[in-house]
């Protein structure tokens, strides 16, 4: 087999042209417009770490072949927990989302992947064996507010985000300013969970669920 | 990593009226627990032909894995 040489800017391995000089992947994130929301949805491919090593060489051929943007995980860091995100997938736009997910459904079906553990903070797609999980990575500010006035927070997001029994606003401000509506950092991954909730019905997958 | 602009308007699904979804409490218990990868679907869920179908009427492309690589890890 040809080599498919990667790179390691930040502990995630990207195919070589994928990144520029910063470390950054090239390209343009898809943001998917809801109303007045803007939403980034992406995808986790999770591989058992057994069989990761085979299985990395094939899901890594599909989706370079086919242009889509994706990092992987190094071998040395694939364990159990790490299994849920053994890929992450960044959809550039809107029939990136539907060919990912049937390619990944052929994909199995030709070569058996195995499925690890799914993550926690996204929806497992249905019709893929459980490889694929589909997340919300990034929300605007007019969703977080109308998710707060719809008591859409869950407890656990609440404690991270509540101060003196509302939302606490230099915290927002932070997040926008620092972390341009990613959630994982400075809003609790929780968050994830909760914007799926909130959406569900209206993301750009979810007729699969119909 | 992957700074994202606001790119092209992406125009979603309306959802269908009068068809079965997954009820809040299946939705909270899938993400909140994870859903263990199945074996075999759970009865009455569509498989992975049903799927590919409604990916298809959607547009979805029937794209090959091509040429297989080795991973290079530098």
């Amino acid at each position: 087999m040809k080599p498919l040489k990667m790179v390691n800017p930040n502990g995630w391995l990207f195919p070589k042209e994928y990144v520029d000089k910063r470390g950054y992947l090239k390209g343009k994130q898809l943001v998917t417009k809801i109303d007045d929301y803007e939403v980034t949805y992406k995808f986790h491919i999770t591989l058992s770490d057994a069989t990761y090593e085979q299985d990395r060489d094939y899901v890594a051929s599909f989706l370079y072949n086919n242009k889509f943007k994706f990092k992987c995980h190094l071998l040395r860091k694939m364990k159990p927990k790490e299994e849920e995100r053994a890929f992450t997938i960044y959809p550039e736009k809107e029939s990136d989302v539907i060919d990912i997910v049937a390619g990944l459904i052929n994909l199995q079906k030709k070569h058996n992947l195995t499925a690890g553990s799914p993550s926690g903070d996204g929806i497992v797609v249905p019709g893929t064996s459980g490889l694929v999980t589909y997340h919300v990575e990034r929300i605007n500010e007019k969703l977080l507010r109308d998710m707060d006035s719809a008591g859409a927070f869950s407890d656990d997001t609440k404690s991270w985000l509540y101060f003196g029994g509302k939302l606490d606003d230099i915290k927002v401000k932070a997040w926008l300013k620092k972390d341009g509506g990613y959630i994982g950092k400075i809003l609790p991954k929780s968050l994830r969970v909760d914007a799926m909730k909130f959406l569900f019905g209206r993301g750009p997958l979810d007729f699969l669920w119909d | 990593m992957f700074k994202p602009t606001t790119a092209k308007s992406a125009k979603p699904k309306p959802p269908k009226k009068g068809k079965k979804k997954p009820s809040p409490e299946q939705l909270l218990d899938q993400l909140e627990h994870g859903d263990a990868p199945p074996e075999d679907p759970p009865e009455g869920a569509p498989g992975p032909e049903e799927i590919l179908d409604r990916l298809r009427a959607a547009g979805a492309r029937d794209l090959d894995v091509g040429e297989v690589y080795r991973v290079e890890e530098p």
